[in-house]
């Protein structure tokens, strides 16, 4: 309870700290970062309100992103030609609406089962609709998509949202409002029976609760919030193809989402900071970003399944059980195993991938802010000796430290 | 209190088949109100199947079941225990992940009358509350009643199992092997615990350890290969020549 707490109020001093961040420095890069990083937030939360709370793993949820994009899209052009009069503030609530639909209707058949049923249902509905998108381009835009553009005319504050700093703001606002009011519907009873359901769908019958309908409510809250998400994208961006329904949108949703940890309400919004941080920058820097993303995420389905919050969570617990000296001990132990397997590691990648893709493999290649030769075996030599070097401090501290809770620590967390 | 009215539960030729096999052969059985019911039966008679059926989790062959004046039979176990019948289950079955208070929380919540409501708080149903931390102290994990309840032992699970069938005011309790796994000690003290439970409502229970049985029970049924051979009470049930052959001959 108090932790949960204590989270709240963490999150509330970064997203206070995130609104007047722009305000101090008028970098474009951080105003972007942080518009996006409020649409994922959003997008993320509403997410975890099927995977996290509910227990249905959806291949899908790009759909009702989409629906809210496409509907911004249009509303603002309809309120820049004068044909609707609503204020500009107003649009999310547009996008919320579309997310919603869609997934009244499409949850209808989508929520009969949970588990693999409908995660390959969902899956369905995924290629369906982007399939269908294409399809309609007159509708969706084809290839290059649906443009708007958010400088109307009509708006309630008399801003003109030109400035990036401006529709941050307003992004800003409606994320806040859409994390609050999903910490709140998790915690109402149509929320704890959320949990119920994940838990044991079974039980939930015999407690007078209709599992399906639970599903189904919740299906449409993160319809509802996701397709909000969209409509948020579409006023950042002002321009969106049939792309967005795919499952490139709804696989790096589901990553942040179990990145940032499905077990905490606040865990999408890390996961969301990271994958975006991961995103705009890892991709500056080496080709190989995705690569490193996926090992990312599977480093964490494997050694940390309650997320990157679930590390942090357990931390002062950690330090608790083995006190500082301890934490220490094992920080020396392991830490130049991981440093050299790393290093070792991110070598290889980066020396295959230059050999593999350069126009002339013997071009120099930036390695740790070195040049090298990629063609030349001793940095081939110094990369496979670090991966040598990594597996014998790996097998050394396994062996000096097999004592039962080094073997055990990561998931069962006792205490509060 | 006894009233003069019909039965609690009454069930009229009920069968279920699986396939080729017949589990459950024309059963029909009144479960008096107010009475603590037994059904006992070797391994493999359908007493778990005859649960299933009554509760709503399997829809039977054919046959009718009544709850009072309702008929059941074939209703999905929701609108079975909104109508005022709970059950509890031989291998433990409750919400791991979620604190102990929770999982009693959630039993209380329909019949408190949360329902689906998504506009309030959960922990804004004062009422809600107030009972569940009744009730964990009646089951006696008040000291535990922020753990998760898959961390619980074994004794724990099935008082939570417990505790959650009883909760809400169900007129008519199934228990299937409440003792299942529990040793001499704690059969001891949970017997108790079902007989101060069963206070004022009807009491049905599948159960194997025959001191619980016969300490427990008003009425006892014998069920064996799908078919009820007797139903009586304790002592009339020790005397049956048919249930001593076919069931308790090789102890008695």
């Amino acid at each position: 309870m108090t932790r949960s707490v204590s989270f709240l109020l963490l999150g509330l001093l970064a997203l206070s700290a995130a609104l007047a961040l722009p305000l101090v420095s008028d970098s474009r890069f951080l105003t972007l970062f942080l518009t996006q990083l409020a649409v994922m937030v959003t997008f993320a939360m509403s997410y975890n309100v099927l995977l996290g709370q509910t227990g249905l793993l959806s291949f899908g949820h790009a759909v009702y992103f989409g629906g809210g994009v496409f509907a911004a899209l249009y509303l603002i052009t309809a309120i820049g030609g004068g044909a609707l009069a609503l204020p500009l503030e107003f649009i999310p609530l547009g996008g919320a609406l579309a997310g919603l639909a869609m997934a009244a209707v499409l949850g209808l058949v989508s929520v009969r089962r949970a588990g693999t049923t409908f995660a390959m249902i969902s899956l369905g509905m995924a290629e369906l609709i982007t399939a269908a998108a294409m399809v309609f381009p007159s509708v969706f835009g084809g290839e290059q998509g649906v443009s708007t553009d958010r400088m109307v005319d009509v708006t309630l504050t008399g801003l003109g949202y030109g400035r990036p700093s401006e529709i941050y703001l307003l992004v800003l606002v409606w994320a806040l409002v859409s994390v609050a009011l999903m910490v709140f519907l998790s915690r109402s009873p149509l929320g704890r029976m959320a949990n119920a359901v994940r838990d044991n769908p079974q039980r939930v019958e015999f407690l007078g609760y209709d599992p399906y309908w639970i599903r189904f409510l919740q299906f449409c809250i993160a319809g509802t919030f996701a397709g909000l998400a969209g409509s948020l994208f579409a006023l950042t961006f002002e321009i969106a193809n049939a792309e967005v329904f795919g499952l490139r949108t709804s696989a790096n949703v589901l990553i942040a989402t179990y990145l940032g940890g499905i077990t905490y309400v606040l865990g999408p919004v890390v996961g969301a900071f990271v994958v975006l941080l991961l995103e705009l920058n890892l991709a500056r820097i080496t080709d190989a970003w995705l690569f490193y993303y996926g090992l990312l995420f599977l480093a964490i389905i494997l050694f940390a399944p309650r997320g990157l919050t679930g590390i942090l969570a357990e931390l002062p617990g950690a330090l608790r059980r083995h006190g500082a000296a301890g934490c220490l001990r094992r920080a020396l132990v392991w830490g130049p195993a991981v440093l050299s397997g790393l290093v070792g590691g991110v070598m290889l990648v980066e020396l295959s991938y230059h050999l593999s893709n350069s126009f002339d493999p013997s071009d120099p290649l930036r390695l740790f802010w070195r040049d090298v030769d990629a063609t030349n075996w001793g940095v081939w030599a110094l990369a496979l000796g670090a991966c040598a070097l990594s597996a014998a401090l790996v097998l050394r501290a396994r062996r000096g430290g097999r004592r039962p809770e080094v073997v055990v620590t990561p998931l069962v967390e006792e205490g509060s | 209190m006894m009233t003069a009215s019909g039965p609690a539960l009454s069930i009229r030729d009920l069968h279920k088949d699986f396939g080729a096999a017949q589990i459950i052969r024309g059963i029909s059985l009144d479960v008096r109100e107010g009475s603590f019911h037994a059904v006992i039966g070797p391994n493999g008679a359908g007493k778990s199947t005859f649960f299933n059926l009554i509760s709503g989790r399997f829809a039977p062959t054919s046959g009718k079941i009544l709850l009072g004046d309702t008929q059941i039979s074939g209703m999905r176990p929701y609108r079975i225990n909104r109508l005022g019948l709970s059950r509890s289950f031989q291998i433990t079955n409750i919400f791991n992940e979620m604190s102990v208070f929770e999982n009693i929380r959630c039993a209380l919540m329909w019949p408190g009358r949360a329902g689906y409501c998504f506009w309030r708080r959960a922990s804004g149903y004062r009422r809600i509350g107030a009972e569940a931390e009744r009730l964990i102290e009646e089951i006696g994990l008040s000291a535990r009643a922020g753990e998760k309840a898959g961390n619980l032992s074994y004794a724990e699970q099935r008082a939570l199992e417990v505790g959650m069938t009883i909760a809400g005011d169900a007129r008519v309790l199934l228990f299937d092997e409440p003792t299942a796994g529990m040793n001499h000690n704690e059969v001891e003290q949970f017997s108790g615990f079902l007989r101060k439970v069963a206070v004022g409502r009807t009491v049905m229970m599948v159960e194997h350890d025959m001191n619980v049985v016969f300490s427990l029970a008003d009425r006892v049924s014998v069920l064996v290969y799908g078919q009820i051979i007797a139903t009586g009470t304790p002592e009339e049930i020790r005397q049956d020549p048919a249930v001593r052959e076919a069931y308790l001959g090789a102890e008695a």
